[in-house]
């Protein structure tokens, strides 16, 4: 458990709640339909999906690692708010609850497996250049 | 701004160190549990919080620190796909549900639990 670790996780979260919190602002003012929480946990599980890839290829300091996938990917998504989202589109009608659910989860999933082939792919790529200029 | 970027900052290192203490006391769990207990736990505390707040009507300098930034951080989605996508990856379909049944459903009834408790 090494303190570097631990303060770059704080840091990476500090700086995805931020990021969050400017997406709800902007959101809000366009739309009621928790649209903000949507997009970070659907464009959060594919960032964090690239990230994993990247990490498994290339060789990072673990601060590093976890900092952006710990910290900055896990604090820009929440479970907590999505909870929250279901329970008050409840009162607006079953079917966006339904709707909303299915897109966040599905599409999170989905996204992350994308994210994940994508990077592993990029890497794989980057890493063939290497060897080839080797 | 300030009270989401503290609340985030801890929230985060929490979930971090549930994680790491998870994983060192259950090695090789059948499921990913660390997540599924950090985002049920913390949508448990942010139903407390938002039903606290509105009892007793304290400002936004406590909502945007515990319920967007600490909460908010605390809990996880992107983890949670990801590890959705492994189990899935692995072929471990029965696993896979009920991840996936834990923690979304589990989330939506703690939360709940937690809002009407106070």
């Amino acid at each position: 458990m090494k303190l570097s670790n631990i303060i770059a996780v704080g840091i990476g979260g500090a700086l995805g709640a931020i990021l969050r919190y400017f997406i709800n602002m902007i959101m809000a003012q366009i739309s009621n339909y928790p649209y903000s929480t949507l997009i970070e946990n659907l464009s959060g599980s594919f960032v964090l999906g690239v990230l994993t890839a990247l990490f498994i290829q290339v060789k990072v300091k673990e601060w590093l690692r976890v900092g952006f996938g710990v910290g900055l990917c896990g604090g820009f998504t929440t479970m907590s708010t999505f909870a929250l989202d279901v329970v008050l589109l409840l009162d607006n009608s079953y079917s966006s609850m339904i709707i909303y659910i299915t897109v966040t989860v599905l599409g999170g999933i989905t996204l992350a497996a994308i994210g994940y082939l994508l990077g592993m792919k990029a890497t794989r790529q980057l890493n063939r250049k290497e060897v080839e200029i080797k | 701004m300030i009270y989401v970027a503290i609340g985030g900052f801890f929230g985060a290192i929490l979930r971090y160190l549930i994680g790491l203490l998870m994983m060192r006391n259950f090695p090789t769990p059948p499921f990913p549990i660390a997540m599924v207990f950090v985002n049920l736990l913390g949508s448990f505390g942010l139903g407390l919080i938002l039903s606290f707040l509105s009892t007793y009507n304290e400002g936004a300098p406590l909502l945007l620190l515990l319920g967007v930034g600490f909460f908010g951080a605390f809990t996880t989605f992107s983890t949670f796909s990801m590890e959705a996508f492994g189990l899935l990856q692995k072929k471990m379909f029965i696993q896979l549900i009920f991840y996936l049944l834990s923690s979304i459903v589990g989330s939506i009834l703690m939360f709940s639990i937690g809002y009407v408790l106070i």
